[in-house]
């Protein structure tokens, strides 16, 4: 089966944030919500952008890593962090040119959207977006 | 989704049998496994080293005819038949006296406390050591550093001298200031300090990178910035600017393309592309 793309298109976005709520509640653990990894932001008056990662090939958190804890699925396409592996220089933080490798000051690791693999392996920010502004495709092989 | 193959071999361990491959650790197949082995200087960042001891488990094979050998997990490989014992009588007298020792070494650090009282050792046979630290010597945070920064900290002296330590005691000339030792060490021996856009560890103060646009501070130093930029091969533009500047900017320009994108222009006009949108 072809990877999963989160489709993003911003020209629907009415700044609900249904999708922060739905990741927030996702990624909680022992009953509370956790950090959103999709942060709605506002770019001019009533014009909103939902920003998430945009799971790169030769991704600049990959190349970053000092311990190789980052990197990509060879058969989703997903990039993951592996909370074992990673020391928390906080090089991926920085080094993302979109802004979308998040730290958790609580629980003190860093995150990134992973399209909700291992929950429900299906972008929960797109089932709740309601003016499907956020949408799932399957990606076409590249020939 | 079992595989089999040469390389592929059963292994049993507490009477459960467990896949393991060629080039895995026994501690590899028990994490795997769900099979708790406690630990202190285990990291999978970097490669086991097998100094705190805890990880030792009961290994036999049905042709060694009944010797066992109590080995550390960490750094024994796993092989085809072996069979293991995580939690035996004698895997447990073994940790009790490790923890016994550590306690000795270590009598304030609540890792250790909570970790031997588990065990049953609420406190040590020994004589505790006189002006106690939390460090137990483990070597993690310079193997840490060997892997993921510059091998600025090494252990130092020899035997009841031996310490982690900076050439010569003083501030580490090659230290970046990543605090990778830091974050990696169990005890929560090393410590550092973070006061607007100065950093200190090890004793030694470093600059934080300043965001370009709104001039934060941000989470990595400046030498760590310059070592990133050499060794793992990237541009130094990409450590100049904050998530949330960076996140700002995406959004702009986003948000302009979903502007022309409702006006039925499939792209922004490559020219004049800037002036209109704003």
């Amino acid at each position: 089966m072809n990877p999963l793309r989160l489709v993003v298109q911003p020209q629907h976005c009415i700044g609900c944030r249904a999708c922060e709520l739905a990741c927030a509640f996702t990624h909680g653990a022992e009953g509370q919500p956790g950090a959103s990894r999709c942060r709605t932001l506002t770019v001019g008056k009533d014009e909103y952008v939902p920003v998430l990662c945009l799971q790169c090939d030769h991704a600049a958190c990959v190349q970053s890593c000092p311990t190789g804890a980052i990197s990509q699925d060879p058969v989703t396409k997903i990039v993951h962090v592996d909370q074992e592996v990673c020391v928390r220089c906080m090089a991926c933080t920085v080094a993302c040119p979109f802004g979308n490798m998040h730290f958790d000051p609580n629980g003190q690791f860093v995150h990134k959207c992973d399209l909700c693999a291992g929950h429900g392996d299906y972008p929960r920010c797109a089932m709740f977006c309601p003016t499907r502004c956020l949408s799932v495709e399957r990606m076409e092989p590249v020939s | 989704m079992e595989q089999t193959g040469p390389s592929t071999f059963y292994m049993t361990i507490n009477g459960r049998r467990v896949q393991a491959s060629a080039g895995e650790y026994v501690l590899d197949v028990t994490r795997r496994n769900g099979i708790h082995v406690p630990t202190l200087c285990h990291h999978p960042a970097v490669e086991p080293f097998g100094s705190c001891r805890l990880c030792m488990v009961e290994v036999t094979k049905e042709a060694w005819k009944g010797w066992k050998g109590l080995m550390t997990a960490c750094l024994y490989p796993a092989a085809d038949g072996l069979v293991i014992e995580t939690d035996s009588e004698s895997v447990h007298r073994v940790r009790r006296n490790v923890l016994d020792l550590l306690l000795a070494r270590c009598p304030d650090s609540g890792v250790i406390q909570k970790l031997a009282a588990e065990y049953g050792v609420t406190r040590t046979t020994f004589t505790p050591r006189e002006n106690p630290d939390l460090c137990i010597l483990c070597g993690l945070c310079t193997r840490v550093c060997e892997t993921a920064a510059t091998a600025a900290i090494t252990t130092a002296m020899r035997g009841h001298e031996r310490v982690v330590g900076t050439p010569w005691g003083g501030p580490p000339p090659d230290c970046i200031g990543c605090l990778a030792c830091a974050h990696v060490c169990p005890t929560g021996h090393i410590t550092f300090e973070e006061h607007g856009l100065t950093r200190s560890i090890w004793g030694r103060e470093f600059e934080l990178e300043r965001c370009a646009d709104c001039g934060k501070p941000l989470p990595i130093t400046r030498d760590q910035a310059a070592f990133l930029c050499r060794r793992q091969e990237m541009d130094p533009s990409y450590f100049s600017r904050c998530a949330d500047c960076q996140r700002k900017m995406v959004a702009e320009r986003m948000g302009r393309m979903a502007r022309w994108q409702t006006l039925g222009l499939a792209q922004e006009p490559a020219e004049r592309g800037k002036e209109v949108a704003r």
